[in-house]
């Protein structure tokens, strides 16, 4: 980790000292692709600099003469360098190859030059040596032409909510480049734009034609005046070596005449109180989806299908009003389905009552703008039967035949109910689930909280444990100091030996039996001397006592 | 004085909730048996009432209260609302193969076919659920390295990783399934797909986005007012926030 943070370090380092250290360079070039003789000659000067730096505009000298340099741009390069070019032009030069000296410049109040570099001069090509160095195509042999044509597509006669395509027809020969276009057609002030425009390509004689059309809805009844359309453009040729265009004169220009639309209202006359806006030639049906007979309030789905040619936007739910009366309508909008040529209508309705014998005839009005007549449409009726809900009654006590007959009770409920699955536990305790909860996320903290409190708590508690260890030193003192009586002498002496062995690391635990001990070196000399004390103590010999052995153990111990 | 009286209001509460509960079962039973369809609206719309009053105390299990909503507004025949509710029951008991067919069955009375969820759309646990196993994994794991801090025993280090590990899984799961999960909405109120956020501006289709349609939200326009939504097939287009009901 360490040696990432300094490496890491390190390379911040070199790098900001190489950026400090990057010295300011200038360099120079002339635009040789463009150098013809008797030409001006045109040339950069680019500084690479730090971006605090200060550049003398004044300062720019060529040959110690003063040279007008202008700013182009600055870029900012890597390493927090920024590179500044500036332009300057030269005085036209013979064909031939050519040096461009030093150029001067001040930054920072200390003058830099660029290296001297050599650049050619390039003959000036006639009119024929261009022609050849055209790409290698044939020269054209039709002269660019430009057209432009404005068409609408739209309905004999058009009336509000009717759609009519603007369409645009650009005819062309050659390759030619548009710089002026008015074409208010496409922006279709007054009607409303549906979609995109949509744009096809393809050859008309000697024309390439693009086309460009867009399809607009009619509002509201009116004239409207789109002004003349308009196009300009420059036919070219392109020099495919040198990426240049070379552009024919005059300008190619054309226009349109100026257009009207006009949309018509609707006739007053004749116009059926329930006409809503439905533009075309239409039939309509109604049927049931749901069986016709049916109990009160239960649902019935009728189905209204309109069919025909025209505007199926303009196409709207025939009025209801009549059916209110009879039945509850849903709160919901009827579903409209469209497939084809036919438009369909659902409409949810429950009966309110048990006298409704039949869906009534809807009518539906329309416009005919081919006819330029109004035409309403009804459906047939559709037959119902209806049956009350009624209460269960207890069955009534036999009776014979003939008269049960007349006093059947038919049990009717309200329409069956549908089976879904029901919740098995509605009603008893719904806990909630313990421990599913957001908050339960608190337990990472206070689980790292209490991971690091033990560690401390194990810390300290070693620490403590290691400060009461006695050590061997301490063993041997008291070994020393229990010489009176030999039980406790030898223990201790024993104890402190093994103590002693443990924190030199030669044995793991002083919990070991002497014959465990290793048999070289200073353990072995002690292995030895607890063996000597062992068989002295069991054989109750008084040498122990002698100062020679105290002397031998302490020498031993001082050893280890 | 105040003390016993928060005590009280305390004990009062879960019993509060219990009555409520109770009550809105023996409602929705006089609902299913109810002779006139006066009875049975009436059963069903004090039952709604009642459920709703315990679903803003978040007391009780909340997948088998929105299952529960959901079959009282199926029985009362209002069906993109019993689907709002069963979506909002699927995301906690996503297992649950009753829930699965009362969906079927609504969308069914609502000309609606089921739409095909993907395995990778597909969750089997909620998120609830893999909260609770997130928090036993990582309790488990806590007891574990305290016995390592304690005794040094070394299974007891490797058994405390692996479950920390499956506990990190399981919470870069919920993570996940909090910010980047799609917002999804059940269409309450057939409206047309818009090409922008304005009435005036032309449909994407003539043909109407029907009640009970799920939809994908992608984002929202106009102060909320609008909805860039994403169809089954595809379509983009915006639709009236007050048409739609976000799961």
């Amino acid at each position: 980790m360490v040696i990432w943070k300094w490496f890491l370090i390190s390379i911040f380092s070199l790098g900001t000292l190489i950026a400090a250290e990057s010295p300011i360079e200038v360099t120079s070039s002339i635009d040789t692709y463009n150098a013809y003789e008797t030409q001006n000659l045109k040339g950069t000067v680019s500084i690479s600099h730090r971006s605090g730096d200060q550049i003398d505009k004044n300062s720019f000298s060529l040959d110690g003469k003063p040279l007008d340099a202008t700013f182009v741009k600055q870029v900012q390069v890597a390493g927090g360098l920024v590179l500044s070019i500036y332009e300057f032009s030269l005085p036209p030069q013979d064909k031939g190859l050519h040096l461009l000296p030093a150029i001067q410049v001040k930054v920072n109040g200390k003058t830099y030059a660029s290296i001297p570099a050599s650049y050619a001069v390039n003959p000036l090509p006639t009119e024929t040596a261009r022609e050849q160095q055209l790409s290698s195509q044939p020269a054209p042999t039709v002269k660019p032409e430009l057209l432009l044509k404005a068409e609408i597509s739209a309905p004999a006669s058009v009336f509000p909510g009717s759609h009519l395509n603007f369409i645009y027809k650009f005819y062309f020969v050659g390759d030619i480049e548009l710089t002026k276009e008015t074409l208010p057609l496409l922006e279709a002030t007054g009607f409303q734009i549906i979609g995109d425009k949509k744009v096809k390509s393809y050859q008309d004689q000697k024309y390439n034609v693009q086309e460009i059309s867009q399809e607009v809805k009619a509002l509201k009844p009116g004239k409207y005046h789109f002004a003349k359309s308009y196009i300009e453009g420059n036919g070219y040729r392109e020099d495919k070596i040198q990426r240049k265009k070379y552009y024919f004169k005059p300008a190619l220009k054309s226009e349109t005449e100026e257009i009207t639309v006009e949309v018509l209202p609707f006739p007053a006359k004749d116009r059926p109180d329930n006409f809503n806006g439905a533009v075309g030639d239409f039939k309509m049906a109604a049927s049931l989806l749901t069986p016709g007979t049916a109990f009160v309030e239960s649902k019935l789905l009728l189905a209204i299908d309109i069919e025909g040619e025209g505007e199926f936007s303009t196409v709207k739910l025939p009025n209801l009003d009549l059916l209110k009366n009879l039945f509850r309508l849903s709160d919901l909008p009827p579903q409209e389905e469209m497939s084809g040529n036919k438009k369909r209508f659902i409409v949810e309705l429950y009966p309110i009552t048990a006298t409704v014998a039949e869906i009534p005839p809807l009518s539906f009005s329309f416009f005919n703008p081919q006819l330029q007549k109004y035409a309403t449409l009804k459906t047939e009726p559709i037959p119902l039967q209806i049956q009350e809900i009624k209460k269960a009654e207890p069955k009534p006590p036999e009776k014979p035949v003939e008269e049960q007959k007349e006093t059947k009770v038919i049990q009717i409920r309200p329409e069956k109910m549908d089976e879904i699955k029901e919740l098995g536990d509605a009603g008893k305790n719904l806990p909630n689930h313990f421990f599913s909860y957001w908050h339960i996320l608190w337990l990472i903290p206070i689980g790292l909280l209490l991971i690091g409190l033990q560690m401390l708590l194990r810390k300290k508690v070693q620490e403590q444990k290691i400060v009461t260890t006695i050590t061997s030193e301490q063993l041997f003192e008291k070994a020393l100091s229990r010489s009176s009586n030999p039980s406790e002498y030898f223990e201790a002496m024993k104890q402190a030996f093994l103590t002693g062995l443990v924190e030199k690391n030669v044995i793991p635990s002083s919990d070991i039996s002497i014959e465990e001990l290793p048999q070289d070196g200073i353990a072995g000399q002690i292995r030895t001397l607890l063996l000597k004390i062992d068989a002295l103590r069991y054989g109750n010999d008084q040498g122990l006592h002698e100062a020679s052995f105290k002397k031998e153990a302490e020498e031993l111990f001082r050893k280890m | 004085m105040h003390r016993y009286c928060l005590i009280l209001l305390l004990l009062a509460f879960p019993l509060f909730g219990d009555q409520l509960l109770d009550k809105a079962a023996e409602n929705y039973q006089s609902g299913l048996h109810g002779d006139t369809l006066a009875e049975r609206e009436a059963g069903f719309n004090q039952t709604l009432s009642l459920l709703m009053q315990l679903k803003e105390q978040n007391a009780i299990d909340e997948g088998a209260l929105n299952f529960w909503i959901g079959n009282t507004f199926f029985h009362l025949k209002q069906y993109p609302e019993a689907l709002y509710y069963y979506y909002q029951a699927k995301e906690l008991k996503p297992r649950d193969q009753n829930l699965e067919y009362n969906i079927e069955k609504t969308l069914r009375e609502l000309g609606l076919e089921r739409q095909r969820e993907s395995i990778l759309q597909k969750s089997f646990f909620s998120v609830p659920e893999k909260l609770q196993l997130f928090s036993l994994f990582l309790i488990l794991g806590l007891i574990l390295i305290s016995l390592w801090i304690w005794t040094r025993l070394s299974w007891t280090m490797s058994s405390s990783i692996f479950f920390f590990l499956l506990s990190l899984f399981l919470f870069i799961n919920v993570m996940y399934v909090f910010y980047f999960s799609p917002i999804k909405g059940v269409v309450t109120h057939s409206t047309l797909l818009y090409r922008e956020a304005q009435k005036t501006e032309d449909v994407v289709s003539q043909v109407p986005i029907l009640t009970g349609q799920m939809v994908r939200v992608i984002d929202v326009v106009d102060e909320g007012k609008w909805l860039k939504v994403l169809l089954e097939d595809g379509t983009v287009g915006f639709l009236p926030a007050s048409s739609l009901r976000l799961i």
